[in-house]
């Protein structure tokens, strides 16, 4: 027994993306979650499931008064930030699946565009978590961690630069054709990208994120409620490799191949289809060096050979994998990923700003460097 | 030492070996008797169900990765940025690495050695001092006329 086609997502709706936003998280989550229901077609009461990371903060409560939900019968959290949008979606969708509730919506809505909202920089004086084997010594940031392992990937397979810069042009060429993305109307080119200034060698200002304000949310129905054209579960993995560390990954014989690699070997066991056959993907990419990790873990290149592809066969719309068509964590939204999600539904229903032609199956994945998850999503019809 | 930086708390599980060692101006990991596997972080047991004990090793070890970091940072590392943060490889066991900063000679600030001055497999070797006050930790000395001449 597998979820394969027994659920849809049935709707999407997100928040306006920005920096400095007024709506509270509460209030832009409600804007969310609202007009998710509305391209459903469903109402308020019916939606008796919630889903949401264990990062967020509105309680779930509040949002059944807000919004006007019917009594609820499924809530759930899924940890460990970034890794945790395939995760949330997976597990509501596992529970439309079995029945334990009918309607289910999963959320993200951050505030984060403020400087003093990093994560990092509200970094506790003592450290009881695993924080403490690397934190004291100035490793202070999850670009730092991430940096540990770029650096390494490129002593044992090359240098990777060309190929982070070719990401953030490429995505920062996708949120130009996108009016909803942060850097709408901001151009990129490769010059531009060395000159970004340096913040953890190697990975330089935009091969960062953006600090994004906003929400994003969708709906999940038993598939024989949707249209029959709806956009469909296919397959759900979630993966946490032995001896992994979050963000931290260091202290296993092979760092460089992480959770990924087997929340992948689960995901592909459990559909008929490869990554061959995947015409568009949404990678986690709160940094540039999680496309390139993941374009292998997934089974898109060889290990060591995911430069090539992103510099040679191309991850644009002529390329040979279409990546993060929205522009991504890197140029559309900084939402720990949940942006990604809704535009592979997008891309599914033939209504993204940069369209993959035909597009009928598409691959969402959580972040690299914590235990994570993916999905993958394909056209009904 | 750097004061106000974020501190360890040294009362977490299977710790107490670790920290003593640390006292005593040594290194000690886990080790597994059964299988022979060294580890950290410290943990309950080893994968392989065998009981761990602490056993010193040699602080010899190898640069594995690293990254200068520059700013912005927490307040406590703003003076010394950018810096260099490495990851040690020791020689003990595959895995068995540590996060830490990269001294000429100890006691060295943490921003004394330069990214130029590193190859990814040169040897390190730990030396022992106080990050803050009570807080023993590894540095690693780098010795820069000795390349292992291989990848780790």
């Amino acid at each position: 027994m597998t979820l394969s086609g027994k659920v849809a997502i049935a709707g999407i709706g997100q928040t306006r993306f920005g920096k400095g936003l007024e709506q509270s998280e509460r209030e832009l989550a409600c804007i969310a979650i609202d007009a998710a229901l509305r391209d459903a077609g469903i109402e308020p009461g019916t939606v008796d499931g919630l889903a949401c990371y264990t990062m967020e903060d509105t309680p779930d409560f509040e949002l059944v008064r807000d919004l006007g939900l019917g009594s609820i019968h499924y809530f759930a959290k899924i940890a460990h930030g970034g890794g945790a949008g395939p995760g949330a979606i997976g597990n509501a969708a596992m529970a439309v699946a079995t029945g334990q509730c009918r309607a289910a919506v999963v959320w993200r809505a951050r505030k984060r565009s403020g400087a003093a909202t990093r994560v990092w920089a509200r970094s506790s004086p003592v450290l009881e978590d695993h924080w403490k084997w690397s934190r004291p010594s100035g490793l202070l940031r999850p670009v730092d961690e991430v940096a540990m392992l770029a650096r390494r990937y490129m002593h044992e397979h090359g240098d990777i630069v060309p190929a982070l810069a070719e990401i953030a042009v490429t995505l920062r060429a996708y949120a130009n054709a996108n009016p909803a993305a942060t850097m709408y109307g901001k151009q990129m080119n490769h010059a531009d990208y060395h000159d970004s200034r340096m913040v953890a060698d190697p990975l330089r200002l935009f091969d960062n994120c953006l600090e994004s304000d906003g929400a994003a949310a969708l709906v999940l129905l038993p598939a024989d409620q949707a249209g029959k054209d709806a956009v469909l579960v296919e397959a759900f993995a979630q993966g946490m490799v032995p001896g992994h560390q979050s963000m931290s990954d260091f202290h296993r014989a092979d760092p460089l191949s992480g959770s990924s690699s087997v929340t992948a070997a689960k995901l592909w066991s459990m559909t008929r289809y490869t990554p061959a056959d995947v015409d568009v993907a949404q990678f986690y990419d709160a940094f540039s060096p999680l496309i390139l990790f993941s374009l292998e873990a997934y089974g898109f290149a060889a290990k060591g050979d995911g430069t090539r592809l992103i510099t040679e066969d191309g991850i644009g719309l002529t390329g040979r994998l279409p990546v993060n068509t929205a522009g991504g964590s890197l140029s559309e939204a900084y939402l720990h990923g949940f942006n990604l999600a809704l535009e592979a539904v997008r891309q599914l229903r033939g209504e993204a700003t940069t369209q993959v032609p035909n597009a009928r199956l598409a691959l969402v994945t959580g972040c690299d460097v914590t235990p994570n998850g993916a999905l993958l999503l394909r056209r009904g019809a | 030492m750097i004061n106000g930086i974020p501190l360890p708390a040294r009362d977490g599980p299977f710790e107490e070996g670790f920290w003593a060692a640390l006292d005593r101006g040594v290194l000690a990991h886990q080790h597994c008797e059964a299988c022979a596997t060294w580890h950290f972080p410290p943990r309950w047991r080893c994968h392989c169900g065998g009981a761990l004990t602490y056993q010193e090793v040699s602080g010899a070890g190898t640069l594995w990765s690293w990254t200068e970091v520059h700013p912005p940072v927490l307040p406590a590392f703003a003076p010394f940025a950018p810096y260099v943060v490495g990851l040690v490889q020791l020689d003990e066991g595959e895995g068995l690495r540590m996060v830490g900063n990269l001294v000429v000679a100890s006691g060295d600030p943490i921003n004394r050695v330069r990214p130029e001055q590193l190859q990814i497999g040169m040897k390190v070797q730990a030396v022992i001092g106080e990050i803050a006050d009570g807080i023993p930790w590894p540095s690693w000395k780098i010795e820069p006329s000795i390349p292992t001449g291989e990848m780790p």
